[in-house]
């Protein structure tokens, strides 16, 4: 482990930014599979994951380390939703406001709109609030 | 600029991001606004902690614009594209 008296190595560096960007994008990913509302527990969750004891442990807060480990966090979060954004921009089937509540067309060229519990493959850009069951428009 | 600091503003950003999903789904209030300030403290306290008024003013900095950018960005795509909260799910 390494204190903020200590110099990290460029190996180490690599490993914190490393194991940040997959955080990082494992965060987006939860959340945008996540069905419900947001809960007190789920921001627990969240914080324990992104900047918790186990990660302070491991890269304490002011040392390098976690200055590798928060650049790699906000690069794998933002780069997940870079990638959303792509790949929504070359779909015919997705607009942007898929990203508001995960609409999307589907093959017959009704527009489907995700309900609250109602579970949508493909889920959401950003855990979008949902009725009891699905709607077309 | 330490990279400790970056450390703080990468963390910052993404919480700051984290935050901003909640715009126009805030539906108790009450409970839900300070759950997330006390939260956000949990989350600044080791940073204030290790690296003081600059980490937080870094971490702080970088979560409002992260925030505000999500929220305008989301406000932006609901006007577009006319999508109202009765879409969006049942206020409870």
């Amino acid at each position: 482990m390494s204190t903020a008296g200590q110099s990290a190595s460029v190996l180490q560096l690599i490993g914190a930014g490393c194991f940040g960007a997959i955080i990082g994008w494992y965060v987006y990913y939860i959340n945008r599979y996540r069905k419900a509302d947001v809960q007190l527990s789920d921001l627990v969750t969240v914080i324990g994951v992104i900047g918790g004891s186990a990660i302070l442990a491991l890269f304490p807060t002011g040392t390098d380390l976690f200055g590798a480990y928060g650049i790699g966090l906000a690069v794998g979060f933002f780069g997940y939703f870079l990638v959303l954004i792509i790949l929504v921009g070359v779909s015919e089937n997705f607009e942007a406001d898929w990203f508001l509540d995960g609409r999307r067309k589907l093959p017959d060229g009704t527009i489907f709109v995700p309900q609250v519990g109602t579970p949508t493959a493909g889920g959401t850009a950003m855990a979008a609030d949902k009725k009891p069951q699905g709607g077309m428009q | 600029m330490s990279s400790a600091l970056l450390g703080a503003l990468g963390v910052g950003l993404v919480w700051g991001w984290l935050l901003g999903m909640n715009e126009g789904r805030i539906f108790r209030g009450w409970r839900t606004v300070p759950g997330l300030a006390l939260t956000s403290l949990i989350l600044a306290a080791p940073i204030v902690w290790f690296q003081g008024i600059l980490g937080l003013a870094g971490f702080g900095g970088a979560a409002f614009l992260a925030w505000w950018l999500h929220v305008e960005w989301r406000q932006t795509l609901r006007q577009r594209f006319s999508v109202t909260d009765a879409h969006e799910g049942e206020r409870s």
